[in-house]
């Protein structure tokens, strides 16, 4: 590799760790450290793995076939497949899209005092302002870097001294010894965020935007592993966090405004202030690549110009589509809804349409007419497929028990 | 046809959740009462060794306040004839107590 590539791989590592957190995977972490203490820190471990293997998976096909991910599906399922998987990741991805405004929202509402319904709109609206005039570099780089702020929680988990080897014990499978309902929720909730499809679609458009070829093949397998792998260890330093912090003093995490508890007893006012931009940038970032990715979805599934790096009247339709869900998105925190509950159910709800939108990927990376001779192996075929069958059942299962309540 | 069998049973599944029996409601106003009971505690100790500021206290103490008045709404289903719920009660008598101390306190009142 010679330095401009070793560069861009730097690159792509830091901004995959700092655009890993989103509200998503700090709401499951903080819950699940405060009820469950280290038990759950295996689905984050087994959601990282295969978010590898997948982010792996969707820069080969855009380096290999020059398709983005939704494009290479409709063209190999047609149309009427794809449909369904276009409705079921508008209603989930919508959802997690105002759940990721909520999430910034709460941020600002903590520094300042002001009412969530007050920010949406007005967050709603910087996102557009940002997607409207900037470019792929813009958001890709620019938010990511920024949000290498989330490394507050690797600092803070460190601070707080926690027993390591109990914290390594949980990185193994064990069954719950209370609230069994509630775990199984919890730990599908953490796989969806983890195992986000806007993740790897808007990984695999952007790769096509920068005009990959085969050359990056090496490139996209570093950085998919250390940056997601590096992103994942962030992601289990907020379960420490909420381990050390709120576990031991039996506080559950029901409201985003506890959030600072899980930062402050170690780290103080200015990792007050860190936590607080810590958790706008995270979710103002995914807010961004989510709005980004649903419009990429659209475009490439109805064959309409696209491309953030295209001046919005070059690639109309493909504005239209973001201009239009970050409203929705800013309108439904504004109505009142409660943005943590919201971002749980959506995560939950992205464990239930994984298969829908993994498995026709899966067989696509198993096509030679795409992949050419990088078809996938049987190991990595294994790994996806036995992991995302079982989140689903899990989670067909966890979501009516957390609603009823029962064990 | 094993997709609309599956639907149907979620929402089968889903109807049953909206009716909940008075040991569910009790369960979980304790859960919520220890929850933010230690919370206020916590923030209120942040707020002593200055690790928050108050303004970030009366959002958490409004937070507290919306999720007791919640509670206290849901304690009204249990019967009155459950001495669970008169301890309940209790408790979050004294929750409300601690809410107000911090709400006085980052407010700038008392201490």
């Amino acid at each position: 590799m010679n330095f401009k590539k070793v560069f861009e791989v730097a690159l792509g590592i830091v901004t995959s760790v700092g655009g890993f957190l989103e509200a998503g995977s700090i709401a499951t972490a903080v819950q699940a450290g405060a009820i469950f203490k280290f038990q759950l820190l295996w689905p984050i471990l087994l959601g990282t793995i295969v978010l590898i293997f997948l982010v792996e998976m969707a820069g080969r096909l855009a380096a290999v076939s020059h398709h983005p991910l939704p494009s290479a599906v409709r063209e190999r399922f047609g149309f009427n497949f794809y449909a369904i998987v276009l409705v079921a990741s508008t209603i989930v991805d919508l959802l997690v899209l105002a759940s990721e405004i909520g999430g910034a929202c709460m941020g600002l509402k903590m520094m300042s005092g002001a009412p969530l319904a007050a920010l949406a709109l007005p967050v709603a609206l910087l996102a557009w302002l940002l997607l409207w005039n900037g470019t792929f570099g813009t958001i890709e780089y620019g938010v990511s870097l920024l949000g290498l702020i989330t490394i507050v929680f690797i600092v803070a988990a460190i601070k707080f001294g926690p027993q390591y080897s109990q914290a390594a014990g949980g990185l193994l499978p064990t069954l719950p010894t209370h609230d069994k309902p509630h775990y199984w929720f919890i730990a599908v909730s953490i796989l969806g965020a983890t195992i986000s499809p806007y993740l790897f679609n808007f990984y695999s458009s952007g790769a096509v935007e920068d005009e990959w070829d085969e050359s990056d093949l090496v490139p996209n397998r570093i950085t998919a592993g250390l940056g997601m792998g590096f992103g994942g260890f962030t992601s289990m330093a907020v379960l420490v966090c909420a381990a050390c912090a709120l576990y031991p003093r039996g506080i559950d995490f029901t409201r985003y405004e506890q959030l600072p508890l899980i930062i402050t007893p170690a780290l103080g006012m200015w990792g007050f202030w860190i936590l607080c931009c810590a958790l706008f940038i995270a979710c103002f970032g995914a807010a961004l690549e989510l709005a980004l990715d649903m419009a990429y979805v659209y475009a490439q599934t109805f064959g309409w110009a696209w491309g953030e790096n295209k001046k919005p009247a070059d690639a109309a339709r493909f504005s239209m589509v973001f201009t239009i869900i970050l409203l929705i998105a800013g309108i439904i925190i504004t109505c009142g809804v409660d943005p943590l509950k919201l971002t749980l159910l959506s995560m939950a709800a992205t464990a239930v349409i994984l298969p829908l939108v993994v498995l026709p990927f899966l067989v696509l990376m198993n096509d030679r007419k795409f992949m050419k001779e990088h078809t996938n192996g049987r190991f990595a075929n294994f790994v996806v497929f036995f992991s995302i069958v079982m989140a689903s059942i899990i989670a067909l299962v966890a979501i009516p028990l957390e609603i009823y309540g029962g064990s | 046809m094993r997709i609309v069998t599956l639907l149907v049973a979620l929402c089968a599944f889903t109807a049953a959740g909206c009716e909940r029996d008075a040991s569910q409601t009790i369960e979980q106003a304790d859960k919520s009462f220890q929850t933010w009971s230690s919370s206020l505690e916590l923030t209120s100790k942040q707020l002593d060794d200055s690790a928050i500021t108050r303004k970030y206290a009366t959002v958490l103490a409004a937070a507290a306040r919306e999720e007791l008045d919640d509670q206290a709404e849901s304690l009204r289903d249990v019967p009155e004839t459950d001495s669970r719920r008169g301890e309940l009660e209790e408790r979050m008598l004294l929750v409300r107590q601690r809410w107000a101390a911090l709400r006085d306190r980052a407010a700038g009142g008392g201490q």
